[in-house]
């Protein structure tokens, strides 16, 4: 209401001129209109708290419903609340939630709504920026609740039950029948007695109640590992295809790894792209692990990562590689294959690893890049699109 | 048009609205009419505050029923006119009608024998009262109409085909409702004014110029009490109405009963307002000054009292600890005549008066200094980024280090004036020192032509003809003898003697000194004749 503390001041002067009592009553009750609208709703605002219930992880197309809760803690009521929660536009269209609601004290407000993993992310939920005034329009307050929620939308992971990369040997644990490669300390089972059996290796409680000879069976010493190579260095990929490209290498590394974990193999992750989660802009690097709590750390890498500017690949396979144990395998998933990368492989592979090379940007044709792998030992594919994959679905 | 909306029809709430306003101006109209009747108490003017009603409500809902879509040009001229009319025929009759029924007819009488006679004064007057109660409340009718929303408002798909069309419209085809809340708290406010100022003047006995309370103008004060409820009442529908069709528009869902728990909160906080504005005082009976003094009294008083009870009490606990060593059973300190609590003085002047009228009279200023300190602190708060640019402090330090670098630059002034001052002052000492040391000692006739001879060079370089110092006395005197002819021969003898006297082991007698002295006066006048011709010229 423009114009009130004029008037006040108006009522004031005619007071003193007629000193009526009723004048002056008058007064405070305008007075006192506009000093409860003001503390009310400076106070009554600032009482306002939310609460978000949701599943903070969700796969892909999944549907996420949240429960936004708003509370008034404080004890004055609010007349009106407009509520407005910002949503990513990836999730939900219109990217908002709106709804006016009043308050009585300490009263609950829940506001349903559901968002849907259309894209794989990590998306920022909120803030909610609430509106609210008094009933006669003398002060109005807008302000923003800071949220720290987030929603992580894993990458799409196609099935790709019949992967099998390089024909040498089996992704994973390397077959040994030596004992030295066997830590007696994991027992992983037992199994009958053969002839030949060491008589340190037998489990005796076992025999003594199965009535047979038991023998322990003890977990590999030596894990060949499968490390993942992601490059999602802008500037290697062509300008009209890097959103594309880089997400379907996304895509086919979250379908690796979720292959070989559900393999029960060893897998881990090195990528150049950024993680807005990371306070220094050091390469993303997920040791080789075994376990469903590792393909969860894996995606959640993998949702937030995003393209970076200038963090050479090249330099990823050279520092990453070192650390990767002798017979492991190496899953290099690149925009495509150059001299440079091929030298490096080379070497790679030289130095005993095995090497899957998969591109998603070739340049030249790919019968070609493909020969020249081969030549050399090295197993290369070539993913366009999503379909491509299916050269593992039909294996 | 199917999506228009029904202007001709009135929903409820819009009804409520038109006669929470009508109520208003007809508040307004009791309080003209209170006016008048301090000026002339005959005057039944009890109809107008009644008209004043009916008209407001008649204008708002013709503005809505002439502002229908359907309703052609000529139609709404011919419907305004037929209103005009009908509205001064009824404002005539019913003003006629107020002194009672024979003189209603006697004025039906002398209407048909002289018609001119309907308009006398008092009918004018009215009817031009009405008729700013008509536009009033037309205007009123205009804003709450604009409340409701509009469905050709609501937000069109950019694949719509009127999408365009709405976009090049001015502000989108969106109703500022906003401006059209505030035309009506402007209004409301307006009146207000108007409201308390005829409310006053009706309580001024216009024959002494003074206000009064008399028992027939009491009524007013309710009257304006009426008044503002009614308009903050109005105000806060607005407000509603606003919120709610801009969420309309805005197609944000409205949840739970906002509308009943607005009524609800509005009447709390009202009658909070109003009950708390009851208990306070009106007025006061001692001035803002007493009040203070009383209050920093009694403060003071306090503080007083409080510190004699600490230092009692500590008083107290040490002498029993004494007691302890001393074996002695303590004593009952002596009583310690206390302060006498400041008693406040009425106006009567050492009689103590009521505590209640100073109490509520300390309510009264702190409420009325209170209120004006926060506006006035809001006041400024609101307007302080104005000043956002304006750094008064580092202006006052520029200032500072200016004045300081004034007076620091001063003082180097100063400093090499004394050294200055000092340095000549040594000098001049030195060479007085000099020639007192001189004089102390007799010189010996060599000494003298020496003496003189530098005299006579201080005389020529006083005259611009001073020696340079590669050139020796003998070289010099080819150069001065030029200039005084009429002084050459004593010129050479100076110099010679002066040679003789300075680099020879020769005996200079006396009789050599006075030969030097009158060469010497011989170059002052001859100089000073050379100086005197040329300045002629």
């Amino acid at each position: 209401m423009e114009g009130l503390l004029l008037f006040i001041l108006g009522l004031f002067i005619l007071a003193a001129v007629f000193r009526l009592p009723f004048f002056v009553y008058i007064l405070y009750v305008f007075f006192g209109l506009y000093l409860l609208s003001r503390v009310w709703v400076d106070r009554s605002a600032k009482a306002l708290a939310c609460r978000r219930d949701y599943l903070p992880r969700a796969f892909h197309g999944e549907r996420i419903p949240v429960k936004l809760e708003v509370q008034n803690k404080g004890w004055l009521p609010l007349p009106y609340v407009r509520l407005h929660e910002s949503l990513p536009v990836r999730l939900i269209s219109p990217n908002f939630q709106r709804a006016v609601v009043s308050f009585l004290p300490k009263e609950k407000v829940t506001l349903d709504y559901e968002l849907e993993g259309r894209r794989r992310g990590y998306y920022p939920l909120g803030p909610l920026t609430i509106h609210t005034g008094d009933l006669f329009g003398i002060r109005s307050v807008e302000l923003q609740i800071p949220s720290d929620d987030h929603l992580t939308v894993y990458p799409r992971i196609i099935p790709l039950p019949e992967l099998g990369l390089p024909a040498q040997t089996p992704m994973g644990t390397l077959a040994t029948q030596q004992r030295i490669y066997e830590d007696p300390s994991r027992i992983i089972g037992v199994r009958d007695y053969q002839i030949g059996d060491s008589l340190r290796r037998m489990h005796w409680k076992a025999s003594a109640a199965a009535g047979k000879l038991q023998v322990k069976r003890l977990e590999p010493a030596i894990s060949i590992e499968a490390q993942i190579f992601l490059n999602l260095d802008a500037a290697a990929y062509t300008q009209g295809r890097v959103h594309d490209a880089t997400e379907l290498g996304i895509i086919t590394a979250a379908s690796i790894a979720h292959a070989l974990v559900s393999k029960r193999q060893t897998v881990g992750l090195c990528t150049n792209g950024s993680d807005p989660l990371a306070e220094d802009h050091r390469y993303i690097t997920l040791p080789p692990r075994k376990g469903t709590g590792h393909l969860v750390n894996i995606l959640e890498a993998l949702a937030r990562v995003g393209t970076s500017e200038g963090h050479s690949f090249g330099d990823l396979l050279q520092q990453a590689s070192m650390h990767l144990s002798w017979g492991g395998t190496a899953v290099v998933i690149t925009a495509h294959a150059d001299e440079e990368l091929f030298s490096q492989l080379l070497m790679m592979k030289r130095n005993g690893f095995h090497i899957v090379l998969i591109v998603t940007d070739a340049r030249e044709p790919f019968a070609a890049v493909r020969e020249r792998a081969r030549a050399v030992g090295i197993v290369a594919y070539e993913v366009w699109q999503e379909r491509d994959l299916d050269v593992w679905r039909a294996r | 048009m199917s999506g228009a909306p029904d202007r001709v029809s009135i929903p409820g709430r819009f009804f409520f609205r038109a006669l929470l306003a009508s109520a208003m101006l007809s508040c307004i109209g009791v309080a003209c009419y209170g006016f008048v009747r301090n000026i002339v108490d005959t005057w039944p003017g009890w109809w107008l505050p009644v008209l004043a009603l009916l008209v407001s409500l008649e204008s708002i809902f013709s503005e809505r029923l002439a502002n229908a879509p359907e309703r052609h040009l000529e139609d709404a001229v011919r419907f305004r006119v037929a209103e005009a009319v009908s509205l001064v025929l009824v404002v005539r009759l019913v003003s006629s009608l107020a002194y009672g029924w024979p003189h209603f007819m006697g004025d039906l009488r002398m209407w048909t024998a002289e018609p001119w006679t309907i308009l006398d004064l008092t009918f004018v007057l009215s009817t031009a009262i009405l008729a700013g109660f008509w536009v009033v409340a037309r205007k009123l009718g205009i804003a709450l109409q604009s409340l409701e929303a509009d469905p050709f408002e609501h937000a069109l798909s950019p694949t719509d085909a009127e999408y365009d069309l709405r976009s090049s419209m001015p502000s989108r085809g969106l109703t500022d409702r906003s401006a059209e809340g505030r035309r009506v708290a402007g209004i409301f406010l307006g009146g207000g004014a108007v409201m308390l100022v005829l409310v006053g003047l009706s309580h001024i006995n216009i024959a002494e110029m003074e206000v009064v309370e008399a028992a027939n103008v009491r009524w007013l004060g309710s009257n304006l009490l009426a008044y503002f409820a009614l308009g903050l009442a109005l105000i806060s529908e607005v407000r509603y109405a606003t919120l709610v069709a801009t969420w309309e528009v805005q197609e944000i869902p409205v949840l739970g009963q906002l509308g009943r728990r607005w009524l609800s909160l509005l009447a709390g906080s009202l009658l909070l307002v109003a009950v708390t504005a009851a208990l306070l005082p009106t007025s006061y009976s001692v001035n803002l000054y007493q009040a203070i003094s009383q209050i920093v009294q009694w403060v003071i008083y306090g503080v007083a009292y409080a510190i004699m009870l600490v230092v009692g009490g500590v008083g107290y606990l040490l002498a029993l600890v004494m007691s302890l060593f001393s074996g002695k059973p303590v004593e009952a300190p002596p009583m310690t005549p206390m302060m006498e609590m400041p008693v406040f003085e009425g106006d009567a002047g050492g009689e103590p008066a009521a505590w209640w009228p100073l109490v509520r009279s300390l309510i009264f200023w702190a409420v009325i200094v209170g209120g004006g300190g926060y506006a006035l602190f809001h006041f400024l708060q609101d307007r302080w980024g104005l000043f956002r640019g304006f750094h008064p402090w580092d202006l006052l330090k520029r200032f500072w280090a200016w004045l300081v670098s004034v007076w620091a630059k001063t003082g180097e002034v100063v400093q090499q004036v004394r050294e200055e001052a000092a340095r000549r002052r040594a000098l001049r000492q030195s060479a007085a020192a000099r020639s007192q040391r001189r004089r102390r000692r007799a010189l010996t006739p060599r000494e003298r032509v020496q003496e003189l001879y530098v005299r006579a060079l201080d005389v020529a370089d006083r005259y611009g003809l001073g020696r340079a110092p590669n050139l020796t006395p003998s070289e010099y005197l080819p150069c001065l003898a030029p200039h005084v002819p009429e002084a050459e021969n004593d010129l050479s003898e100076l110099t010679r003697t002066f040679e003789r006297a300075r680099y020879s082991c020769d005996d200079v007698s006396p009789s050599d000194v006075e030969r030097a002295g009158g060469c010497c006066e011989a170059l002052e006048q001859a100089l000073e004749a050379r100086a005197a011709s040329e300045a002629a010229t």
